[in-house]
């Protein structure tokens, strides 16, 4: 199966409005102006360079050491990208030194992973042409935490993409300029992974407790209408909700690595996605399965206006199947909602969810407290609430 | 129809006004585009509108063509505060006349009328550009939803009336058009 890349390459100055016919006028003018009071505007912003920094410096330093982790991303020649609290600009010199740090021991012809003491664990990550870095006050998998971020970032971009932006427009190139409006995926990624019991377990996927029939009639459903439609590329079919997973289809010759999905569950998990009457349609890049091309991903919450949570999610390889996964949609949820009794436990299901109970796997053990199961094979986990 | 513009004009404040007359002070940014609908009910006739609001990042430029293809309509936004938003807006214009659809009506709307004090684009210099571009011309506010739906509604008017379905078929917006669904599946 090919993968088709939107758009395919990036639009050398779509980008750059005003570069056109009035543009070197319009510079030249504005040149001019600058140059008349150049000086004391430089003294001025010096003035209150410094005045900022003494103020904040060493009050940001102080609130950064309280945070339990912070992250950093940049680019090979230290511009910064993104951090996860606060302001990039903010923390310019922070992402120099980590900068320099990681090229001080690429010079030497080695790579720089980790830095530890006592109380805080300093991990990195240099995936040209990015740099990752994460400061924690707990040194569990930090490594795992940063290919999730660099993954995060190429479902946006894809590999070829983010490659190929920094050859045609340079190192210096701020990345910033094509996330925009993503910080708080990349944020969410971050604190989604860190607060679900799911990373003590390798990439795994949450799943959410609903009765085995009423899964069983979900998953028979989905796959029916998704496999009726006959949308040849249109892959994978997954029901979420509460960033847990309901229910995932797939054809057959075709799998989904977890981590994908948790890129996928991180995407439609915001906010702004989560409208009723309304769809979306977006390219996303599942870097596990491919990451030089894109999926395109259909988003519906189909029942946003009862209040039920459930998002469902259609991925396929073809931009122009929108018309069509918006059938498979109507379909879907007609037949769900022509079972009144199974929508009737969904809706509650996924309401107002339960944790597993420990009951479910027998009363033999007095001792039990609580469980996780992983399923090995589909990486699916189970968590159970505490006796 | 199609939104397109520069991002954080508004977009989809002025289609969420449109469609759920609501207003959200802080709007997150679109994600890819989101399709909406709404029914209106001119004299005439019953007119369905089918609605993609695009995401202005430059990430997505590419993917534009995707969606103004099969649109009989555009709506391309600008942010009377924002000089760069215009230019854009400009080239917006030149897109669809050289690609979309021949028979496309566009309008134009200057967003965030609401924030005059701030204003760098001025009223006679976008009506200006719209009258010799043929254009519908509007200033907008979502949140005071002055001229929101006008602006809709004016294009509603130059729309073609009756039959136009047909030819709309291979486009991106005929939500009409059953899927051929057969038995059997290997899917699952």
């Amino acid at each position: 199966m090919e993968i088709e890349v939107p758009g395919g390459s990036l639009n050398p100055g779509s980008g750059e409005s005003g570069v056109g016919e009035s543009g070197s006028e319009k510079s030249f003018s504005v040149l001019q102006v600058d140059l008349a009071d150049e000086e004391s505007e430089r003294e001025n912003e010096k003035y209150l360079d410094e005045e900022k920094e003494e103020e904040t410096a060493e009050h940001l330093l102080e609130r950064l050491m309280q945070l339990p982790y912070q992250v950093f991303i940049l680019s090979e020649s230290g511009r910064p990208i993104f951090v996860n609290s606060g302001n990039e600009e903010q923390l310019c010199s922070l992402f120099a030194v980590i900068g320099i740090f990681v090229e001080r021991i690429r010079l030497w012809g080695d790579n720089l992973i980790t830095i530890s003491s006592n109380n805080k664990h300093i991990q990195f990550l240099h995936k040209s042409p990015l740099i990752f870095c994460i400061v924690s006050k707990y040194p569990e998998k930090l490594d795992e935490q940063l290919d999730v971020l660099f993954e995060q970032i190429l479902s946006i971009l894809s590999k070829s993409q983010l490659e190929n932006v920094y050859k045609k427009k340079g190192d210096n190139y701020d990345l910033r300029k094509l996330l925009r409006g993503t910080d708080r995926l990349i944020e969410s990624s971050v604190s989604s992974w860190r607060g679900s019991p799911i990373s003590f377990v390798d990439s795994s996927i949450s799943v959410i407790p609903m009765n085995p029939s009423d899964r069983e009639f979900l998953a028979n459903t989905m796959a029916g209408s998704l496999g009726a439609a006959k949308l040849e590329g249109a892959l994978f079919g997954i029901m979420i909700a509460h960033r847990q997973i309901a229910s995932y289809v797939r054809f057959k010759k075709y799998i989904m690595h977890p981590r994908d999905m948790n890129i996928v569950i991180n995407l439609v998990s915001d906010k702004s996605l989560q409208l009723s009457d309304a769809s979306t349609w977006t390219p996303i890049c599942l870097p596990k399965f491919n990451d030089t091309g894109f999926f395109y991903a259909y988003i519906s919450y189909p029942w946003q206006s009862q209040n039920i949570p459930a998002c469902l999610v259609l991925l396929s390889v073809k931009r122009d199947h929108f018309d069509g996964l918006n059938e498979v949609k109507k379909s879907i949820v007609e037949k769900l909602e022509g079972n009144s009794k199974f929508f009737q436990n969904f809706s509650a299901a996924v309401i107002c969810p339960n944790l597993f109970n420990i009951s479910q796997i027998g009363n033999f053990n007095e001792s039990l407290w609580s469980f996780i199961y992983l399923n090995h094979s589909s990486k699916q986990v189970c968590i159970s609430a505490s006796k | 129809m199609v939104l397109l513009g520069e991002s954080a004009v508004g977009k989809s404040s002025l289609v969420l006004r449109f469609v759920k007359g609501q207003f959200h002070e802080y709007q997150e940014s679109t994600i890819g585009a989101a399709f909406l609908t709404q029914t209106v009910c001119l004299e005439e006739a019953t007119v369905k509108f089918e609605i993609w609001d695009t995401a202005g990042q430059e990430r997505y430029h590419s993917l534009a063509p995707m969606y103004y293809r099969g649109s009989q309509a555009a709506i391309v936004v600008y942010d009377i505060t924002n000089q760069e938003s215009f230019q854009k807006a400009k080239n917006w214009v030149k897109e669809l006349q050289r690609q979309a659809s021949p028979n496309i009506v566009i309008a134009l709307a200057g967003n965030k009328a609401d924030m005059a004090n701030k204003r760098v684009v001025e009223y006679e210099e976008a009506n200006a550009y719209a009258e010799e571009n043929a254009l519908l011309f509007m200033e907008t506010s979502a949140k005071t939803s002055m001229n929101v739906n006008d602006v809709f509604m004016a294009i509603a008017k130059k729309l073609p009336v009756g039959p136009t379905q047909g030819q709309d078929s291979q486009g991106t917006v005929d939500m009409n058009q059953p899927q051929q669904q057969s038995k059997g599946s290997c899917c699952k």
